[in-house]
């Protein structure tokens, strides 16, 4: 599944396919799964990454990259979990709990998808 | 005060030593453990501005982030080699796509290594304080290693520090590089991105760093080179 346009929300988002837009969560976690391809800002109190990102993240809480995982883009968090094999290209930059996700722009309402609980953007499962 | 001006107060000892004799390059605990006064100087150099902006050249890690950030630096990282094995892959399958005969086709050494830098090491002018560069330049290709240093030399500020290391023989593995602390590295194997092109001697590497100022040179026990060069 591919999805075009900015999503935000309120809840967890499990992202397992393509998505391009800014996504913006005021709570909860976002995981870009290791099937997962995001061109995208995100920001998020907690953010995930398994797959492939391309655009800035910026987390509330803590930002946590998989051994697997490929960020191209800027970091800021006030945690941030780098496993080995983990592959980044940016900037990284640490900021107090709680500053980072609050200072990125929402999405426009017209191009919102709003989501009120565990959401999953990708294939269905079998 | 300056990072000229520190280094100038330093000039004493500079020509009394400038190639020190390392220190022990691997500690009994562990092979993989490696001192690196290279970096315990590149830290001195460049602690007058706690703010500065580091740029990793190599793999990510954890605890490379940690150091840097905790001691107030803003640490950018870009694994050039990964990058240029990525990019040359990208091209071949590009270039076996193209029918045969198209002459268009043809690129040169030189043409590839112009092509990677419109993507890589894409920052401002005189961003950067201070440069890593483990196990990097003598594994670069002979056309690409030039446009690479002078690329780094226009993103390094004035006065900037660029710490690299260099092989005196070919290694038997290829490490990535964590920081441990401000004087130690944990060496890392690592599957092998790029053959070693060459073992470079000492005048090569002042050569390879024409635009800068030479610093120190620190040789290991395990006859790695670290080399530290200001802009």
């Amino acid at each position: 599944m591919k999805i075009r346009g900015d999503i935000s929300g309120d809840c967890h988002l499990i992202i397992e396919g393509e998505t391009h837009g800014k996504i913006h969560l005021a709570n909860g976690r976002v995981t870009v799964a290791p099937s997962g391809r995001v061109t995208a800002d995100i920001a998020a109190p907690e953010i995930v990454i398994e797959g492939n990102v391309q655009g800035n993240l910026q987390a509330r809480d803590n930002v946590r990259m998989g051994s697997a995982s490929h960020v191209q883009g800027s970091l800021l968090s006030p945690r941030i979990r780098i496993e080995d094999g983990a592959r980044f290209r940016g900037k990284v930059e640490m900021t107090r709990p709680g500053h980072a996700a609050d200072s990125s722009a929402r999405a426009t309402p017209a191009e919102d998808r709003e989501v009120s609980s565990t959401a999953i953007v990708g294939t269905p499962r079998g | 005060m300056d990072w000229t001006a520190k280094q100038r107060l330093n000039s004493t000892a500079t020509a009394r030593a400038t190639v020190k004799p390392g220190p022990e390059s691997a500690t009994p605990a562990s092979a993989n453990i490696r001192v690196s006064n290279g970096l315990k100087e590149f830290l001195w150099l460049i602690t007058d501005n706690g703010q500065g902006k580091i740029l990793d050249l190599g793999a990510v890690f954890q605890s490379t982030v940690m150091f840097f950030i905790e001691k107030g630096f803003r640490l950018s990282t870009e694994d050039l080699l990964r990058s240029w094995k990525e990019f040359l892959l990208a091209e071949e399958e590009s270039l076996r796509k193209t029918p045969v005969g198209d002459g268009s086709a043809r690129v040169s050494q030189g043409m590839l290594a112009g092509k990677f830098l419109d993507t890589a090491l894409q920052y401002p002018e005189d961003y950067f304080h201070g440069v890593l560069a483990w196990d990097l330049f003598d594994y670069l290709d002979a056309e690409l290693l030039p446009r690479v240093m002078e690329r780094i030399y226009t993103v390094m500020r004035p006065g900037g520090a660029v710490l690299a290391s260099f092989h005196s023989r070919a290694p038997e593995r290829f490490n990535r590089y964590k920081v441990v602390d401000s004087q130690t590295l944990e060496l890392v194997p690592t599957p092998t991105l790029a053959v070693h092109a060459r073992v470079f001697q000492n005048r090569e590497i002042l050569d390879i760093f024409g635009k800068f100022r030479s610093s120190k040179t620190f040789v290991g026990r395990d006859q790695v080179r670290e080399a530290l060069f200001l802009k």
